[in-house]
């Protein structure tokens, strides 16, 4: 162990600290104390030694915290070898160049943090979350800000109009991030100047048999501003951008709802798509993209607008 | 050290999301900052829920944190459950399809939210004790004192032991009984109290504390001791008078419900060494935020109270107790043909048997008991019907209510008669020994019997009822004489067209008392000219 403090601190609190050990423990002990061990030993250790020059009492304010947060890192499974990369760079690269100047705020800017990362799906979105973080370290004021726009461009899209206000009010994270004019992202499938236009069509969903989201074959709604897919009893809000798609539950008895009307083939501005593609049940046509739902298929698939220009 | 207790978790989303409002499309971005890691700005959401939402919390808590039951046997379907039939007798295995709850735990939340008297029974080591600690736990209480205050019954236990004792030098100087102070015990003041094997307390003993349940009061040389409302749990080995002393009838009958302690299932092994292995007492870590003020104990009484009973189900209650108290052979006059008057008398049942010969003993519900309903368990019946409904977050008792809480408040208080032929069937012979799927079945045949009767679409008796609960003042004479005919006429309706069954004995004994109160009204309008 690096940090001389921290060896003191977990030897002065060593009751406490085993208690709530032993009270977030579950699933296998052995495996569960190795993550463990090796949470404190490689990312609480270094995240410690990295701020050494802290108070003592802010050190133990964040330990607390960061230790607290490790059990819940284990319980998740956030110390598993496919997150075990991001848990890593989090905790021994990201920490503590981002809390260093934030002694006081550092615990709740940890747990922030965290809850964001908990709301994305895998690996590779958390690590699309960081990235942007890294390259903009947002001061404590801004981190909510911050929070919302780079969890929408890392796949959530239901912030997205939240997101978009907030970058309004952070004109530095457009130049860092090379996104160009925030207007153009008034465009759903527009990625920023550096990558342009999202043209490929985005299929999601699938039979609840495969891990996918449908118990039934979806089915396309519209309400007032509002696209809605119903499979089965269930109904679903959706969301979805250049950034990822989500699927947010709702209630299917909204007063202004009504079914899209079922087709029998695609639109012809579709049609170098009909090849290779399953029977379409419904088309929408949005504003920047169709949706189509399928008679053989529990996906949906999500075809942008292309050629438009910012 | 703050926060390190996940035992002290409490789910921050609801409960039981479908309570009242639909489920909303539209998202909150502060839920972005919250999460598995804690509330960020220490936000202290729950002490702000509704009281049936927390009540609720504390339910999920116990279940996923303290007490280990995999049973879900209170069930709530929104549409009818696939039933998956399991071995030679096609035993069905229902899947509920809305949620459903575990009866050890539920009853005892809802005995302490209505503050009601809950048995535990079950072979030892079951964790009867453990869930009546839990419950005072929820009263605010701390493990330590709980465990201070639980009694525990004991074939010595005297008076003295239960209340409390004389002060030695008062009993030494008084003159007169007034004088002498008594050091009551602490638990008399408790809002939720335990009494431990009460089937080992002496007769004695048992009669004292017959009066602090019955009346919430404690009395010794002459001294009065006031209780304020509480929450009672008790708990027993057996229910069949298999502990040291017989229960007193009267003891038993003010108790509420009866909860079973079901079988551990051994798959929970994994959880029952964890316990071992890292000294955890879920009881010490139940979180601060579930527990209840003596003023939010009677927010929830209040609340409790105000679920209303629709009259539809009212009926269908009516018309299920009124089956079981009749017996027609056991008096001649007809407001003795009751069970309790065959039974006082000592008449035996299969002689009273013998003597019939006009319905269906099969069909006949009231064939099934030994016994009638007394008003106590009915209000206990309605008082968790609407415990369930708030538990729910419903502001109206619904059927299922009372279908899932009336085999538990009935449970020591309507007796099968052995020797009915329904028990000869053998499909229902396992009903003998499981009584809360006999009165479960009991309510549902009941019901299905009130709506092949069509007494769900028209109810005469009731109407006349209504129509007397309007009040009589400004009823003419000529309406009153009109009425008394109607009541004469449904009279001869009901002797003409059915056996003389406890529905029929209960809607004849109304209609007479429908026409007493207006014969006497017609008399009096006579007498003032």
């Amino acid at each position: 162990m690096q940090s001389e403090w921290l060896a003191h601190y977990l030897t002065r609190q060593a009751d406490s600290l085993n208690q709530a050990y032993r009270l977030a423990r579950q699933g296998d002990p052995v495996q569960f104390a190795s993550a463990f061990g090796r949470f404190v030993q490689h990312n609480l250790d270094s995240l410690l030694t990295s701020l050494d020059q802290w108070s003592p009492s802010n050190k133990a304010a964040l330990c607390e915290t960061a230790y607290q947060c490790g059990l819940t890192l284990t319980r998740h499974g956030w110390l598993r070898a496919e997150h075990q990369p991001v848990t890593d760079r989090l905790f021994q690269q990201l920490l503590p160049t981002w809390l260093a100047p934030y002694p006081d705020a550092a615990p709740r800017l940890l747990t922030q943090l965290l809850n964001a990362l908990s709301h994305l799906p895998g690996a590779s979105q958390r690590t699309g979350l960081l990235d942007h973080w890294q390259r903009c370290l947002p001061a404590p004021d801004a981190t909510p800000d911050a929070l919302l726009v780079f969890s929408w461009m890392a796949g959530l899209p239901q912030y997205r109009d939240a997101a978009l206000q907030a970058l309004h009010r952070h004109p530095d994270w457009l130049e860092i991030l090379a996104l160009g004019d925030p207007e153009a992202f008034e465009h759903p499938w527009w990625q920023g100047s550096a990558l342009g236009w999202h043209s490929a069509p985005v299929q999601f969903g699938a039979s609840h048999w495969l891990g996918g989201d449908f118990t039934a074959r979806p089915r396309l709604l519209i309400a007032p501003g509002q696209t809605l897919v119903q499979a089965g009893q269930e109904c679903w809000h959706l969301y979805i951008d250049t950034f990822g798609q989500t699927l947010l539950p709702t209630a299917s008895h909204h007063p202004m709802l009504v079914p899209v009307p079922e087709c029998k083939r695609l639109p012809t501005a579709l049609a170098h798509l009909s090849q290779g593609i399953e029977t379409p049940r419904q088309c929408l046509e949005r504003r920047h993209d169709w949706v189509v739902s399928f008679h053989d298929s529990y996906a949906l698939r999500v075809i942008p607008k292309t050629g438009e220009q910012p | 050290m703050k926060g390190l207790n996940p035992f002290s978790r409490i789910s921050a989303s609801p409960t039981r999301p479908a309570t009242g409002k639909p489920k909303e499309a539209a998202f909150d971005v502060t839920s972005l900052v919250n999460g598995p890691f804690g509330e960020a700005d220490d936000a202290e959401e729950s002490s702000t829920a509704p009281l049936d939402e927390k009540l609720r919390q504390a339910y999920f808590w116990i279940v996923n944190h303290a007490v280990i039951s995999p049973h879900y046997d209170v069930e709530y379907n929104v549409s009818a459950p696939q039933p998956i039939q399991f071995g030679d007798s096609q035993t069905p295995l229902f899947l509920p399809t809305d949620q459903s709850y575990s009866s050890f735990i539920l009853l005892p939340l809802l005995t302490f939210a209505a503050r009601r008297k809950c048995l535990f029974i079950g072979g030892p080591g079951r964790g009867k004790t453990a869930s009546a600690l839990l419950m005072g736990l929820l009263g605010g209480y701390s493990p330590k004192e709980v465990r201070r205050a639980m009694q525990h019954g004991h074939p010595q236990m005297t008076v003295a032991d239960l209340l409390g004792n004389p002060m030695p030098m008062d009993l030494m100087q008084a003159e007169q009984e007034s004088d002498i102070r008594i050091s009551w015990r602490r638990w008399l003041n408790m809002r939720v109290k335990i009494v431990d094997e009460y089937n080992r307390i002496p007769t004695r003993t048992q009669s004292a504390l017959l009066t602090v349940m019955g009346d919430n009061y404690a009395e010794m040389f002459n001294q009065i001791h006031e209780c304020p409302p509480a929450a009672w749990y008790l708990t027993a080995n057996d229910d069949q008078g298999g502990g040291t002393y017989p229960v007193i009838e009267a003891l038993k009958d003010r108790i509420d419900v009866v909860v079973q302690a079901l079988p551990f299932n051994p798959r929970f092994l994994d959880e029952l060494l964890l316990r071992i292995e890292e000294g955890v007492d879920p009881a010490d870590c139940l979180p601060d935020a579930l527990q209840f003020s003596e003023a939010e104990m009677d927010q929830m009484e209040r609340s409790i109270r105000a679920v209303t009973l629709p009259a539809d189900l009212r009926q269908r209650l009516e018309f299920f107790a009124s089956q079981f108290e009749f017996s027609e052979y056991s008096g001649q006059q007809f407001e003795y043909k009751s069970k309790d008057t065959s039974r006082l008398a000592g008449v035996p049942r299969h002689q009273l048997a013998m003597l019939e010969d006009g319905r269906d003993r099969l069909a006949d519900l009231g064939c099934q008991t030994r016994n009638g309903l007394s008003v106590r368990s009915l209000m206990s019946l309605i008082v968790y019907a609407k415990a369930m409904a708030f538990f729910r977050g419903n502001t109206e008792v619904e059927l299922n209510d009372l279908t899932q809480m009336l085999p538990f408040v009935l449970h020591s208080r309507l007796f099968a008669d052995a020797d009915a032929p329904f028990f000869q069937q053998p499909e229902n012979a396992a009903l003998l020994s499981d009584k809360i799927g006999w009165l479960r079945h009991l309510f549902q045949l009941s019901c299905a019997e009130f709506e092949r009767q069509g007494r769900h679409r028209k109810d005469e008796v009731a109407e006349l009822k209504a129509e007397l609960d309007e009040g009589l003042e400004g009823v003419s004479d000529k309406q009153c004489r009109k009425r008394l005919e109607q009541i004469e006429r449904t009279l001869h309706q009901l002797a003409a067209g059915n056996k003389l069954s406890g529905a029929v004995h209960d809607d004849a004994m109304t209609l007479k008392y429908l026409h007493q109160r207006y014969s006497n009204y017609k008399r009096w309008l006579s007498s003032q000219g």
